[in-house]
């Protein structure tokens, strides 16, 4: 009996520690304008459940909001991390959206079509 | 009384979860955002199956031509896409959701947006600017 | 009976299982200069509680030692409740600089004909989680 508490103390103690990435998306970046600025930006979003989820929207809410951090660029490269945080009855499934904003080029533009990572 | 009162409350939740249904994400995938946002597409389809048996995979095949019909004119990117699973107690439901942008070319622009333009001559196409003459500033740099 | 242990143990290490979750292909575009492939892997190691139970059982001396594995590796699995690819592992964020890498790979920053592999490489107890990114640097 000893030992089974001991098993649930650790168990709970350790609970929260394990994740599971399920998938890693990645995009282009082949349509950049010469000596493009990429400014790094990303969104995340999380959902936590209680033994099952009712819906996914938390997904929808990440690509907003990675929309709304570049309002008056393009986003490229954009990498979507879908994982989920494992845990005792609850856990967390998230979405984690990181790209590249590409503002306007430089005005002082170059033969060199390189683009540069603020 | 208490055991009654436990499922009762089990009973309720079982209910309240046959509305709601158990989803799962199953995948995400995001093309390029582009600057010019103020034409949403979207498309979505489902399929249904008792016990989760399907049969086949082609219920999202017709969603390129639905955003393509909703894009006659101009290129569909940003292509946000979403594929989840829903269980609804004994059916499950495969559900593929698709939102875009419908970018349509400069010169194009004037059309009306949910009207399909007459057919018109094109005017002509406005020269690109000139490559850039100066020299390199910038190498690759990182943060 | 340890001789047969541990034969068991070196065929179980010695074998491998490969499992494919998710296959991605973006894009080619050949019409922008000469295409350099490029390769990019990040990985981080899963652990199995249920093997790891499985294991320790090949070594236990009495039934009531398995039954406390048994019961060990039940309360374990309760608390990595939720949806799983491949085995659990202790971190989430992993995968995350593979972007950078590959704008590492491809000074030019034109990048085209990505595709993303996420994978399992399974082996008793602990497992390879695996995502690599393959695709084409435009010179």
């Amino acid at each position: 009996m000893k030992e089974l508490i001991k098993l649930c103390l650790a168990a709970a103690i350790s609970s929260g520690c394990t994740y599971s990435v399920h998938q890693v998306a990645l995009g282009n970046f082949d349509d950049l304008p010469p000596n493009a600025r990429l400014r790094p930006i990303e969104a995340q979003a999380a959902q936590k459940v209680f033994v099952a989820a009712g819906d996914t929207d938390f997904a929808d809410e990440a690509m907003r909001e990675l929309a709304a951090r570049c309002p008056r660029g393009q986003v490229v490269g954009i990498q979507a991390r879908h994982s989920t945080s494992l845990g005792f009855f609850v856990y967390t499934n998230k979405l984690k959206l990181s790209g590249y904003c590409v503002e306007a080029p430089s005005t002082a533009a170059a033969s060199n079509t390189r683009a540069v990572v603020d | 009384m208490k055991t009654l009162r436990i499922i009762s409350g089990l009973g309720l939740a079982f209910l309240g979860s046959l509305g709601s249904g158990c989803a799962s994400l199953q995948s995400v995938s995001v093309t390029n955002i582009p600057r010019e946002r103020g034409r949403p597409v979207s498309a979505s389809a489902d399929n249904p199956a008792f016990l989760g048996l399907h049969f086949d995979n082609d219920f999202a095949d017709g969603l390129p031509d639905e955003l393509r019909r909703q894009c006659p004119d101009g290129k569909v990117t940003g292509i946000y896409s979403k594929y989840q699973s829903t269980w609804y107690v004994l059916v499950q439901s495969r559900e593929v959701t698709v939102h875009g942008y419908c970018v349509v070319p400069e010169h194009q622009a004037a059309a009306p947006p949910a009207i399909a333009p007459p057919p018109v001559a094109a005017p002509p196409a406005i020269a690109p600017p000139p490559a850039p003459t100066e020299p390199a500033t910038s190498a690759l740099e990182q943060r | 009976m340890k001789g047969s242990r541990l034969m068991v143990g070196v065929l179980l290490l010695g074998n491998g299982c490969a499992h494919l979750h998710q296959l991605q292909i973006a894009d080619i575009d050949s019409t922008g200069g000469t295409l350099e492939p490029f390769e990019v892997q990040v990985n981080a190691t899963g652990l199995s509680v249920h093997d790891s139970a499985e294991v320790a059982k090949l070594f236990a001396t009495s039934e009531h030692s398995k039954k406390n594995l048994d019961n060990a590796e039940q309360i374990i699995a309760m608390t990595q409740m939720g949806p799983k690819t491949g085995d659990p592992t202790f971190s989430d964020d992993w995968a995350d600089g593979a972007a950078a890498q590959v704008l590492e790979r491809c000074p030019t920053g034109h990048v085209t004909g990505l595709s993303a592999r996420r994978e399992t490489m399974d082996y008793p107890v602990i497992s390879g989680e695996i995502v690599t990114i393959k695709g084409y640097c435009i010179q």
